[in-house]
């Protein structure tokens, strides 16, 4: 092993170390969910527990926000795939019911990536 | 008038070296991975040593041959896998030839496998991040994948330098 070697590696584990610490940080968690459906687009804040119903395209979907988290309750929709995705409490997380065209969004001060990625 | 295509003994060397990495190549893929992207990368141990015993050329031919070879035995012939593997090995390539660059004594084949390894990984995350999986939760995976491509780049080195120790 040669000095360039030595160095290598004392600066590559730096390096990887100093870049896990960042890429790492607990995810922020969001403020407030943007619900979105056929008739309306509402902006809904996660401070305080409650149980909202959202008209859809097939009926009515159920969501409940929680200790700053929010999820499906209910939903008309067949595979009950937005209730299986459970809660969603950091910023940029996205729930949706395509079925009954019920979507959530939730929205922060740090966002880290949009719906579109996520 | 058949064409006739002497080799010369270069290039048979080169052939039967690039056999031998994909042979280590075929026999790494069924190797079980704990986790996408986690491979032992003993194929580049040949690359490696045929960068330090004959020059950049013929380890590039080596490896871009493995990579050819190894996707078609596997049938992964320009499929996904197949794009990976070569961005992983012209990256690699590339960063090892720059390595080689640097003045003095310079690195000995642990410092190549880690800037092979480091390199590997690195393309190979970008190409999966612009390409297939554009997702920010991509980038939690990479400071684990380079974790063990360093650890992997040291060992495959260690490795290195013993083989090269006992060639004639």
């Amino acid at each position: 092993m040669t000095i360039a070697d030595r160095f290598l590696i004392l600066f590559s584990a730096t390096g990887i170390f100093l870049f896990a610490i960042i890429t790492w940080q607990p995810s922020v968690n969001a403020d407030q969910v943007e619900i979105f459906s056929p008739l309306e687009k509402k902006l809904i804040s996660l401070q305080l527990d409650k149980k909202i119903f959202i008209t859809g395209a097939l009926g009515k979907s159920e969501i409940s926000i929680q200790q700053h988290r929010v999820r499906f309750i209910s939903s008309p929709c067949k595979a009950k795939y937005c209730i299986h995705q459970g809660w969603a409490n950091h910023n940029g997380d996205f729930r949706a019911c395509l079925p009954n065209k019920v979507s959530l969004r939730l929205l922060g001060k740090n966002m880290q990536y949009d719906s579109v990625t996520f | 008038m058949a064409l006739v295509l002497q080799p010369s003994r270069d290039d048979i060397r080169i052939a039967w070296l690039a056999a031998l990495a994909t042979s280590i190549h075929l026999l790494e893929s069924t190797l079980p991975s704990p986790l996408p992207g986690i491979k032992p990368g003993f194929a580049n141990i040949i690359t490696i040593i045929v960068l330090l015993r004959f020059n950049w050329h013929a380890a590039i031919w080596v490896s871009l041959l493995r990579v050819l070879a190894g996707s078609l035995l596997l049938g992964t012939f320009l499929s996904p896998t197949f794009m990976l593997s070569l961005t992983g090995a012209i990256c690699s390539l590339l960063a090892m030839g720059l390595a080689l660059q640097l003045p003095g004594k310079g690195f000995s084949a642990i410092g190549l496998s880690i800037v092979a390894a480091l390199a590997h990984i690195t393309g190979q995350f970008l190409l999966a991040y612009v390409w297939f999986i554009p997702h920010q939760g991509l980038w939690n995976i990479l400071p684990l994948l380079l974790i063990m491509a360093l650890i992997l780049g040291i060992i495959n080195g260690i490795i290195c330098n013993k083989v090269i120790a006992r060639l004639p």
